[in-house]
This record gives structure tokens, sequence and C-alpha cells, in this order.
């Protein structure tokens, strides 16, 4: 009752004039993006966030989220069209998604993507607008060191779900925390590693260091890998799927939506992930296996709800617990604090209109998505053969104005080519950028929630294992990190990322 | 002997250990606290010496375990795409946008592997003044689109 009334004043703030505008201005730039190979939703979201800080909040996170749902829709058309995923996250859609093309069946098989994806959000939408508000009941209960043991196990269960090496990772996360401390320390009003410079006083420039590692070395690792030419298989004569593409798929979007939804959730989680859990899982459940690989239109299906979901889904744990699960979400925790909303379970009460304004606009979205979307298709594939040697200055030109923009400071640009620097000289080492941006982010409050939990307990730091919940959340990181460690399951674990 | 057999590991090791050290002996000059009051240097320095003992187990590793060749940055890719960003950092407030973006997007492109002429040439005016209204005109940015000198 209560839900279903806040989800309606959620979908009024959503249906504003401006809001819509702005939610059709960020799926349109998502599904661009997501049809361009080499331009990400984190590379696209890291570049209009100066932006979004002249826009009313509702408004800027209703068109930063739509970035990132529309980019797992528009990935499955290049999937489809081109066999290369438009976004990672539609890796496996291009396994069956692609010979399906090839028997001239594009058509059906991009509205099956998007009539998935609209189901797909439209269930996500609904668990984040009935899960949200118990899990805030519940973080509301949480002391200083349940909340600190929250965020260690937030931020080792991120590295644990994605890929790379652990104890790189954990450096990485290491790394973050240290860079957070730079600045003023809120408690003391101490300067930490500033050499005294009146610009580091703030501390390091979220936008720099995400626009850097993210952006700058995006545009380098595509340069590298020299994406070859686009070619487009398959004129999309008819798009209107057969009666047994429906019997074929239902099914499997209903699966995909849940383990979509269920993995979103997870910390280190998303879109990424469900998708290829989501594959795999049609792929055991099929009668015929061997159907897949060769056009089966549960291969489209799956995978292309599954994203969706999981896109939608990894906000909870942004918006119940103030913890970002993955680099686009703490894209998005910069966006409200840039705002001056500090992400948590505080935001419900505080900015109701926000919060739900923002889960309703996910609605909207996506049914914009459907019904503008598809008669664009031909669109999105003219911009198919816009070759990156003309995209990349763009990108880069972009990346400098927003940095500049933010505070008309030269320094910060300059700030940006130290960070892309670091960036190409980690990818080279193996480090993922990503779980040190997620550290950065959440450093200061792990810092805070730390100092206060050690006040309480009288600088005895067994508070941590004596609070019976944050003892459990402890268990569970450490559990984490040692069933990773072992060799028989760190093969499985690289296996599923290979598959 | 010993054999590197992981240089990749071996160098983030290091890298890690460095700055930790870097950020220990730094942390030295800051109010160290006691864990029921800390000081402004206890959070840091805690973190800093985890890092150091991380980056010396994955140091240890790349004698332990066998990785792949470490990869040289290729600057013919890394150097325009750098210089792009400074050169704008540089030139945007003595030169204003417009010249600032084109000067910008033809230093990047030497990263493309075809360099025309013509068609950088064109993205660069293109770019300039497609900036100049989205940035300027579009979402009222304070920018300078012409050099400052040349007001009077």
């Amino acid at each position: 009752m209560d839900v279903a009334a806040n989800l309606f004043a959620g979908l009024m703030v959503a249906l504003q004039p401006v809001n819509v505008l702005y939610c059709l201005v960020g799926t349109l730039i998502g599904t661009l993006i997501g049809v361009l190979p080499g331009i990400g939703p984190m590379v696209t979201i890291a570049m209009l966030l100066p932006i979004t800080y002249y826009l009313p909040p509702v408004a800027a996170l209703i068109m930063l989220s739509g970035i990132y749902y529309g980019a797992q829709y528009g990935g499955s058309t290049t999937a489809i069209l081109v066999n290369m995923p438009g976004e990672s996250s539609s890796l496996v859609t291009a396994i069956d998604g692609h010979q399906l093309a090839r028997r001239g069946r594009a058509g059906p098989a991009l509205a099956v993507a998007a009539l998935a994806s609209l189901f797909a959000g439209i269930v996500a939408t609904l668990v984040l607008a009935f899960l949200c508000p118990v899990l805030i009941e519940l973080a509301l209960m949480f002391g200083p060191a349940e909340y600190f043991m929250l965020m260690v196990l937030g931020l080792i269960a991120a590295i644990v779900l994605a890929q790379g090496s652990i104890p790189k990772a954990l450096a990485m996360i290491l790394l973050g925390l240290l860079l957070g401390s730079i600045g003023t320390d809120v408690q003391t009003g101490d300067q930490r590693f500033t050499f005294g410079v009146p610009e580091m006083l703030d501390g390091v420039g979220f936008i720099p260091l995400a626009m850097g590692l993210f952006a700058v070395t995006e545009v380098y690792r595509s340069l590298e890998q020299q994406t070859h030419a686009v070619t487009v298989s398959g004129r999309i004569a008819n798009l209107w799927p057969s009666r047994d593409d429906f019997a074929r798929s239902w099914p499997a979007v209903l699966r995909g939506s849940a383990l979509g939804s269920a993995l979103g959730i997870l910390p280190g989680g998303g879109a990424l992930l469900a998708s290829f859990v989501a594959y795999a899982t049609e792929k055991r459940l099929a009668a015929k296996p061997e159907r897949f690989g060769k056009g089966a239109m549960e291969g489209v299906a799956a995978p292309e709800s599954a994203n969706n979901a999981a896109a939608q889904t990894s906000f909870v744990p942004l918006l119940t617990l103030g913890i970002p699960s993955n680099p686009v979400i703490a894209l998005m925790a910069g966006a409200m604090m840039m705002h001056g909303i500090q992400p948590g379970p505080q935001v419900i009460e505080s900015r109701p209109e926000l919060f739900w304004g923002l889960i309703a606009s996910m609605l909207v979205g996506n049914v914009l998505l459907v019904v503008i979307n598809l008669p664009l298709i031909g669109i999105w594939v003219r911009l198919l053969r816009v070759p990156y040697r003309l995209l990349f200055p763009a990108i880069l030109v972009f990346t400098s104005i927003g940095v500049f923009s933010l505070n008309n400071q030269p320094l910060e640009v300059l700030l940006l080519a130290v960070f892309g620097l670091v960036g190409i000289v980690l990818v080279k080492l193996d480090c993922e950028p990503a779980p040190l941006l997620l550290a950065f982010i959440i450093g200061p409050l792990m810092e805070e929630y730390f100092r206060r939990a050690m006040q309480v307990s009288r600088g005895n730091p067994a508070i941590f294992v004596e609070r019976p919940i944050s003892a459990v959340l402890l268990t569970i990181a450490a559990s984490l990190i040692l069933v990773v460690s072992l060799p028989n399951l760190r093969r499985l674990r690289n296996e599923a990322f290979r598959e | 002997m010993i054999r590197i057999r992981s240089p990749r590991d071996l160098l983030a090791g290091v890298l890690f250990c460095a700055v930790a050290a870097a950020a220990i002996w730094l942390s030295h000059g800051l109010e160290y606290g006691s864990a029921r009051n800390m000081g402004a240097g206890f959070f840091p320095r805690w973190i800093a010496i985890l890092l150091l003992a991380l980056g010396a187990f994955i140091a240890a590793r790349g004698f332990a375990v066998d990785g792949p060749r470490l990869e040289r940055i290729s600057w013919p890719l890394a150097l325009p795409i750098l210089a792009s960003i400074v050169l704008f950092g540089l030139a945007v407030t003595q030169l204003g946008l417009l010249l600032t973006v084109a000067l910008s997007v033809v230093a990047a492109a030497a990263a493309g592997r075809a360099y025309r002429l013509g068609e950088v040439a064109l993205l660069a005016v293109g770019m300039s003044l497609f900036c100049a209204l989205l940035f300027v005109w579009g979402l009222s940015l304070t920018m300078d689109l012409l050099p400052p000198m040349l007001r009077i």
C-alpha cells in the first residue's frame, strides 16, 4: 500500500516535463553510447557529471541512471547486428543474436531484446521500490561498528565478484582509501598530505580522478586494441517476433529478470555478471542445449533481460546503505555528493521526491526506450559507421571541458592528465582501477565510522567481533576472501569469466 | 639465481610499497592520537602499513608465480592523448575556448591510425563550434570564447 502510494508520488515527479525531458536525453545518450563500441556508460557518465552540476538534482540523477540502463539496451543492437558487443554486458547476446541476424532474423531478435529489457526493467523497478524501504529500516538500526563492517564487506565483495587478481584489487582498495584521506581531516581540521598547497585542502578532486582513470584510460585501451572495421549484417525486414519466438522467450525473460534483479543487488554485481549467468542458466536448463550458439532466441532474451534488470537493481546498495557496488554507481554517488546529498538510508526521508522520483523514472525510461528506439534502429546502425578516430578526440575534449568547467580551474585539467597516465600504467600492470574508485568514494565515511566505533568501545577493536551483526559481516567478508584464495574455486571463478 | 617470473606483479608490488612508504613517512608529521581518540594520522598510517605489507606480498609473488610479460606503454598513442589534455589545461584561460578546443583536437588526432590533414582540420573546426554552442551558449558556462587579451 505504502509503496504503491510512494511509487505513484514518484511517478508524478518523474512525469514532470523537465524530468521526462532529461529521462529522454539520458536514455537516448545511453542507447547511442551503448551502440557505439569503445564508449561505455562509465566514460559517458564521467564526461557528463560536471554538466549535471547545473541541473536540479532529481533531473541530473534521472538522466545519469537513464544512461546506464539505456546503454544496456543499445549494446544489444550492436551485438546482434555486428557481432561485436557495444557494451561488455551484451557480450553473450552476440553469440546467438548474431546467428539470428545472419539467418535474416535480425528484426525479431532486436524486438525480443527490446521487449525483454522492458519487462525486466519493470520487474527491477518494482524490486527497487519494495526492497529499498525494507533495507533502509534495517540500515537505520546499524551503529558505527556495523556500518564500518558493512563497507568492508561491500568493498571485498565487489572485488571477489569482479575479474582480476585479488591481492592487487585489495591493494587498489587501500590506495583508494589513502587517496581519499588527502585534504583537510573533517574531525580535527588538520591538513593531510597537502604539502601546503591550497588547492589540495579539499582533497583530490573526484571528477579528475574518475575521468582520468576511466575515460582517458579507456580511450588509450580502445586505440591500442585497434577496433576493426564494422560490417553490419542482416537487413531488418520485419521486426515482429513469431509465435514460436514468444513461446521460447518468455520463460527465459522471467528467469533472466529474476537472476538479473538478484545479482544486481550484490556488491560488485551488475549488468556484466548478470548477463553471463543468465545465458549459462538458460543453456543448462534447455532441452536441446546444442541449439545455443546457433541462433536460439532464448540466448538473446535471457541476457538482455538480466543486464537491464541488474543495471537498475545495482542502485539498491547506494540508495539504502550509501555504498556504491560498482564503478558506474560510484559515479552516481559522486553526482549525489556534488549536489550536497550524502547517499544513504536518510535520503528516503530527507529527499523523498528524489528517491521515489528516481525509481519511478526507470519505468518511464524503459517505456521511452522501447517506444522511441525500435523505430530509430536504422539511425543507430548508421552511427556505427562513424570511425573511432573521429570519436576519440571529441571524447578527450569533452572530458577536458567537463573537468575545467567544474571550478574553472586549469590545475584540475592537468591533474586529469596525471591520473590518465596513472590509469594507463595501472592497466599495464593488470591493476583494475574500479576498486580504487569505490574505496576513494566511501573512504572518508569509512574512516568516520571507524573512529566513532572505536570511541564507543574506548579504543578496543574487539567491538567489531562483539557486536553480532558486525561479527557476521566480518565472517562473510573473511570467508569470501578465503574461498576465492582456494585453488579449486579460483579456477572455477576464472572459468566463469572465460565462458 | 632468483628469476623474475611475473614482472607485472613485481613492478606493481614495488610501486604499492613505494607509495605506502611515502605515506607512512609523511604521516609522521600528523597527530597520531590514540585508538580511543584518533588523530588525523591514525587511519592513513594504518592503511599505509597494510598497503606496504600487501605490496611486499604482491612483489614476492612476482618471483613465485608465472605471469605475463611486461607490456610497454605505446607512447605514440599515450603521448597525443595526454598532450591534448595538458594543452587544454594550459591554453584554456589564455586562448579562449574556440582555439583551445581546436588545438586539443589536432593534438589528440595524432594518436589515430591515419592522420588525414583535411579530416582533422574539419573535425577541429566542427568541434570548437559545437563546444561553443553547447557549453557557452546552450549550458551558459562561463568561459571565454576568444583569447581574453583581445578584449579591450
